[in-house]
């Protein structure tokens, strides 16, 4: 039935991408890697899930000033 | 895993009612149905699209109600259903073979928004996404009247990448938020302030400015003359003014309730807010707090099974008594169990109580810092209480009440909450609420008091006081901000370097996929036209726009174009067909079903052939049901394909009580007599397709051993498959019969020589290579006077065969050979 294409599905594709080049801490925020994870690298995605994605890096902005204050 | 339909019967949907409802494709998978106009053969693609659909809609309904322009999903159920109270429905029975598995799923009509797929048909959709039931206006509709961005869901969709397109979407949204929420607005304002109590004599944000000017001020009534450098400084400086202030008043004998309480909420906000202050107590407080509860969780891991300590304190006494012959507790010998030796056990029990006993610590020190942060909170509670009504005092109204709420805010937040990761969202909160309230609006209220019967510089440097405080202040959230300015850029950048990434992957995913797709796209086109005036069609997806633009090189390479502008209607309709075909071979292969409903309408003959060619050749391995109005497509088709395992069905009529009239193809003698008088090219397949079935059912009733097993491979057979073992059955049957009533007949003699039995079936279209009609004609000629040999003398009706008795016989009684 022709050729047999191989290509990855969505979830394969992030868990590809977060397992391996994203985790690469030198060149990415590992924090905030996570949190994207958290939002849209799952299963079901929350239909406002980009809105809390920004309030969770926002409240990571917070904390890190807080921190840095510290 | 791959999909096939075994049986389908559609119910009460559109035209069609009970009967013509039913397949059954165990055998043959694939059909034809051939129907003149207005037939109801469109109600089947309806009654498969409704069944595959994920949310229950058919696409050329609409959504709409009975009354909409479409009709909506209540036009596909018939119209008599509700009269005959037939329930609507769709029934499949799918197969796999590998691993065998058989699923029976039906589909009852819904009319209502919330009509999800069967659960026995979503996974099987999931897996095969791409269109499958292909309408005429589908064709033309995806190349022409869709915009990129519907073709780009559209495209999404069949590739299974809705998920990638939700989370790029959401992407986006988190960007643009993002920015939204970067603090410049509070800036700008908080910059404001600084502007307007430094009586506009500062424009920039210049903290050294700043600074110098707060020092100029300051230097009017302090000696030694000060220098600030710092915001700390300015604290410092603003306490001196304030002492100064306060021993003019002395001096003066001035000293009033309104200055001792307005000094009194100087003193809080000092105390308050510097640093090792109350607030910060408090937050350091709640820091430790969550610290040590995050440590009992470390501790309690370690110490998986606590519940039992007890019970370990007593054996360790037992064990510590010397050696023991079994386990104390289910007495097994030490050899026999788990840990295998009482050593063993001795030592695990130690390192559990050694855990048992860092859990205790950890809790105990939870519990000592969840009282240091109540302790605290309860000061801070205090102060806020003393604050409104000090406030309260000096008749500064929108004071207390914010303090007040604060306050009650703080007394309730532990009721039911016994972890400090429980409380901590909304303490930090409220921390951020006190220091808004005393950093920002009190020092505006305390500007705003005015000492009765001061002396002039004291008035004068009181309102300095209370402008110093402000911009101090501002100074400090401005310093704030600028921190969480520089922090959030950081975030956003690293946020957008990932979502870069992934948005980076996610298009290479797709143009990988649509590269295969569009070479696909553009053989199947040039199979159909097979001219030079498309050398290219190109799919460009663009996931950052969520656009897909279809464009063709026009009679040139380079000549990029839209097709809807310069391609004829059949060349439309072909990208179409082409891309649907492609995709449903690319991205249904686990469950390879095609629905092609009248898609010829707009090819002349020679297109329709090409199609026809594009059907039987590149869906060989698909299960396809086409219906066509067009009866030269209908017999292409079956030139091509009756002998591959497809069923041919004509329906010709319709009535709305009994639905559309399905007949089968297989034509009766006097049918194929009127094909070969007609000179019709397909009566040489008829007059085969008949002798097969004829010796067929002769083998059966004559217990005739052929090879050739009837289901699944009915298409393999020949005619000799049939012949030799039925003339050889014949042999054997008593009385001497074939050599007597068979064997000098001479259309037994004609047939039994004639060598090209097994050619002629397939027409010639040049009469002068291959004189098939004649031929036709004579095979069909001496076999119908061959089947007579098999009729009753007296009644005409078939002979029955006795296999026991090996012997002819007819029903009627009489004498069954001519004398």
């Amino acid at each position: 039935m022709g050729e047999k294409i191989q290509y990855k599905s969505t979830s394969e594709l992030l868990t590809g991408l977060f397992d391996k080049e994203l985790a690469d801490q030198v060149t990415y925020d590992s924090e905030v890697v996570a949190i994207i994870r958290k939002h849209l690298g799952q299963n079901s995605i929350h239909s406002r899930a980009g809105y809390k994605l920004s309030e969770e890096l926002a409240e990571l902005g917070k904390r890190r000033v807080k921190e840095k204050r510290q | 895993m791959s999909w096939s339909i075994d049986y389908l019967s559609i119910q009460a949907i559109k035209g069609v009612l009970v009967e013509a409802g039913k397949f059954d494709l165990s055998k043959k998978k694939s059909i034809a149905l051939f129907a003149p106009n207005s037939c109801g053969k469109s109600g089947y693609a309806d009654a498969l699209e409704y069944l595959f659909s994920p949310d229950g809609e058919v696409q050329h309904l609409g959504k709409g109600s009975v009354d909409s322009e479409h009709g909506g999903k209540p036009a596909l159920r018939h119209v008599l259903a509700d009269e005959l109270e037939i329930d609507s429905e769709v029934k499949i029975v799918l197969r796999s073979d590998d691993p065998p598995e058989i699923r029976e799923v039906t589909r009852l009509l819904t009319i209502g928004r919330n009509d999800p797929i069967p659960k026995g048909l979503e996974d099987i959709v999931k897996i095969a996404p791409a269109h499958r039931i292909l309408r005429q206006h589908d064709l033309r509709r995806f190349v022409v009247d869709m915009n990129p961005q519907d073709k780009y869901s559209e495209l999404s969709r069949w590739l299974g990448l809705e998920k990638l397109t939700e989370v790029l979407s959401h992407l986006t949204t988190a960007e643009n938020q993002l920015s939204k929420i970067d603090p410049d607005r509070e800036f700008t304002e908080r910059f404001k302030d600084i502007i307007e109590h430094t009586n506009n004599s500062v424009n920039s944000y210049d903290l050294p400015t700043i600074l110098k000017w707060c020092s100029e001020q300051s230097n009017k009534y302090l000696a030694p003359s000060v220098k600030i450098d710092s915001i700390k400084e300015l604290s410092t400086c603003i306490k001196s003014l304030q002492q100064f202030r306060n021993d003019l008043f002395k001096v003066s004998g001035a000293m009033n309730e309104t200055l001792k309480t307005k000094t009194n909420l100087e003193k809080y906000v000092n105390d308050l807010t510097e640093d090792s202050c109350k607030l910060n107590n408090c937050e350091q407080a709640l820091k430790n707090a969550v610290g040590a509860e995050n440590q009992v969780d470390v501790a309690k891991a370690e110490a998986k099974e606590s519940v039992f300590q007890e019970v370990w304190n007593s054996s360790i006494n037992l064990f510590n008594k010397g050696p023991l012959p079994v386990c104390p507790i289910c007495l097994t010998p030490w050899d026999k169990t788990e840990v295998g030796s009482q050593a063993e056990v001795f030592t695990y029990l130690t390192t559990s109580l050694q855990s048992l006993v860092s859990l205790k610590d950890a809790q105990d020190a939870l519990a000592k810092s969840h009282d240091i942060l109540k302790t605290s909170t309860r000061t801070l509670e205090t102060y806020l209480r003393n604050l409104a009504t000090e406030c309260g005092k000096l008749g500064i109204k929108d004071i207390p009440p914010l303090a007040d709420k604060i306050r009650s805010d703080f007394q309730i937040i532990f009721e039911g909450k016994t972890l400090p990761t429980h409380v901590q969202a909304e303490y930090t909160n409220l921390i951020d609420q006190s220091k808004k309230l005393i950093q920002t609006n009190l020092p505006v209220g305390l500007l705003s008091i005015t000492i009765q019967g001061t002396p002039e510089p004291a008035t004068d440097l009181d309102r300095l006081i209370g402008h110093l405080e402000i911009i101090q202040s501002a100074l400090s959230r401005l310093q704030e901000l600028e921190n969480e300015r520089a922090e959030y850029r950081i975030i956003k950048a690293s946020f957008s370097l990932i979502a870069s990434k992934i948005q980076q992957e996610a298009a290479s995913l797709l143009n990988e996929v649509v590269t295969v797709l569009q070479a696909d796209l553009e053989q199947l086109y040039k199979k159909i036209h097979p001219t030079v005036d498309v050398p290219h069609v190109y799919l460009k997806p663009d996931t950052s726009t969520k656009t897909l633009s279809l464009r063709i090189d026009f009679h040139k390479n380079g000549r990029t174009l839209p097709p809807a502008g310069y391609l004829s209607e059949a060349r439309i309709n072909t990208i179409g067909l082409a891309l649907f075909i492609s995709c449903a071979k690319l991205f249904n292969k686990e469950f390879p079903f095609i629905f092609l409903d009248d898609i010829v309408s707009s090819y002349d003959a020679d297109h329709r052939a090409r199609i026809a060619d594009v059907v039987s050749e590149n869906l060989a391995d698909f299960q396809v049901i086409v219906t066509t109005h067009d009866e030269m497509f209908y017999n292409m088709l079956k030139s091509r394909l009756s002998d591959k395992g497809w069923i041919f069905d004509r329906i010709t009529d319709w009535t709305l009580e009994q639905g559309p009239k399905r007949e089968s193809d297989l034509l009766r003698p006097d049918q194929i007599t009127s094909l070969i008088d007609k000179s019709d090219p397909n009566c040489g397949n008829a007059v085969r397709q008949y002798m097969e079935e004829w010796l067929d059912g002769m083998c059966g009733k004559y217990c005739a051993y052929t090879l050739h097993k009837r289901p699944p491979n009915d298409y393999d057979r020949t005619l000799f498959d049939f012949w030799g073992p039925f003339i050889d059955r014949l042999k054997k049957v008593k009385g001497n019969y074939f050599a007597s009533r068979v064997a000098g007949q001479q259309s037994y003699q004609r047939l039994s020589a004639h060598s090209i039995i097994n050619y002629y079936s397939h027409f010639q279209a040049n009469p002068y290579k291959w004189p098939s009609k004649g031929d036709v004609e004579y095979v069909w000629t001496e076999f119908q006077a061959f089947t007579k040999l098999f009729q009753c003398h007296s009644c005409s009706k078939t002979l029955q065969y006795d296999r026991d008795a090996e012997k002819l016989y007819c029903t009627c009684g009489k004498e069954i050979f001519s004398p």
